[in-house]
């Protein structure tokens, strides 16, 4: 009986993850198709970030970070921009960002500062593999303000999109 | 059976909670920081391209009009200046994601396919240094 239910819950975690990971895939080849608010290869508004968070609540840092590659590589693969430097700073950015919404959640912090802290270190680690791997110059750093900002609005709805996300999966009774 | 219940690590949705205070505070003075130089940069007059972080050309603000962006005997870009800012154009990369935007919104222009980056300078002369040039000088 303990093993049957056992197993239940691993193809519950199975299925919320696979549904979950095709929405964050949509979502970021939704976002390609339209215009971005930085004009660098590879920074996108970054809204897949929310499934991210909703991972993160229901499932944990492992489920999050396998379903962060799989998204990237995927989504690539349908833009057509696998192995590209946007691909590379797409991977980088949000494993670490989902790398430290992980860490920042289990220290109990609040969903709103999980997810802008989460955006702003996605960016600046895309700016440093931009200035170290392909530009070769640190001037991309002029501008981080800019992105910054903009990180720090979209990680803001990001969060609320999560919250009500989860909160609505509790009011249809899918969780306790 | 009903539904099955998942509840892992629920007790995190929240919003907001107490200890948040210092992820604001550093994010704001990170935010303040690069805001700050960002403005601090925006107010150069002349419009520098390097190439493979090397400075290949420098315009004003005042040229305006359309300037071929080449390396190696070959057009990468154009740029546009007009109304003292600054635009990449007709660039010869795959995504085109170079040519939105402009100079003075942004902070700085970036082609990442090709290495060229754009930014805004307090001074210089304006220049336009070739290959060969670049051969003899080393």
């Amino acid at each position: 009986m303990v093993e049957d239910k056992e197993r239940l819950f691993t193809s519950a975690k199975l299925t919320f993850l696979s549904v979950l990971t095709a929405l964050a895939i949509s979502i970021g080849v939704i976002e390609s198709l339209v215009p971005p608010p930085v004009p660098v290869a590879g920074f996108k508004w970054g809204f897949s970030n929310s499934v991210m968070l909703v991972i993160l609540l229901l499932l944990g840092r492992k489920e999050a970070l396998t379903a962060a590659w799989i998204k990237v590589v995927v989504a690539s693969l349908i833009t057509g921009r696998f192995l590209s430097p946007s691909f590379f700073l797409g991977l980088g950015g949000s494993l670490s960002s989902v790398y430290l919404m992980s860490i920042l959640m289990k220290r109990k912090f609040g969903l709103i500062a999980v997810s802008v802290s989460g955006s702003f270190v996605s960016n600046l680690v895309q700016l440093l593999l931009a200035a170290s791997l392909f530009v070769g110059s640190v001037k991309v750093f002029y501008m981080a303000g800019y992105l910054i900002s903009i990180g720090a609005f979209t990680g803001l709805l990001n969060a609320i999109i999560a919250y009500g996300g989860v909160k609505w999966l509790k009011t249809i009774g899918i969780l306790s | 059976m009903p539904h099955f219940k998942l509840s892992v690590q629920l007790n995190a949705l929240k919003l907001f909670r107490k200890r948040d205070w210092i992820v604001y505070l550093l994010l704001f003075i990170l935010m303040g920081v690069t805001v700050y130089t960002g403005m601090a940069t925006s107010k150069g007059t002349m419009v520098t391209v390097s190439i493979n972080s090397q400075v290949r050309y420098r315009f004003s603000l005042q040229q305006e009009g359309q300037h071929a962006i080449e390396a190696d005997g070959k057009k990468l870009m154009e740029l546009l200046i007009v109304d003292s800012d600054a635009k990449i154009i007709h660039s010869a990369c795959p995504l085109h994601l170079c040519e939105r935007g402009t100079l003075k919104q942004t902070g700085a222009l970036v082609c990442v396919p090709q290495k060229v980056i754009v930014v805004l300078e307090q001074n210089g002369e304006p220049v336009q240094i070739s290959d060969e040039y670049d051969l003899i000088t080393g």
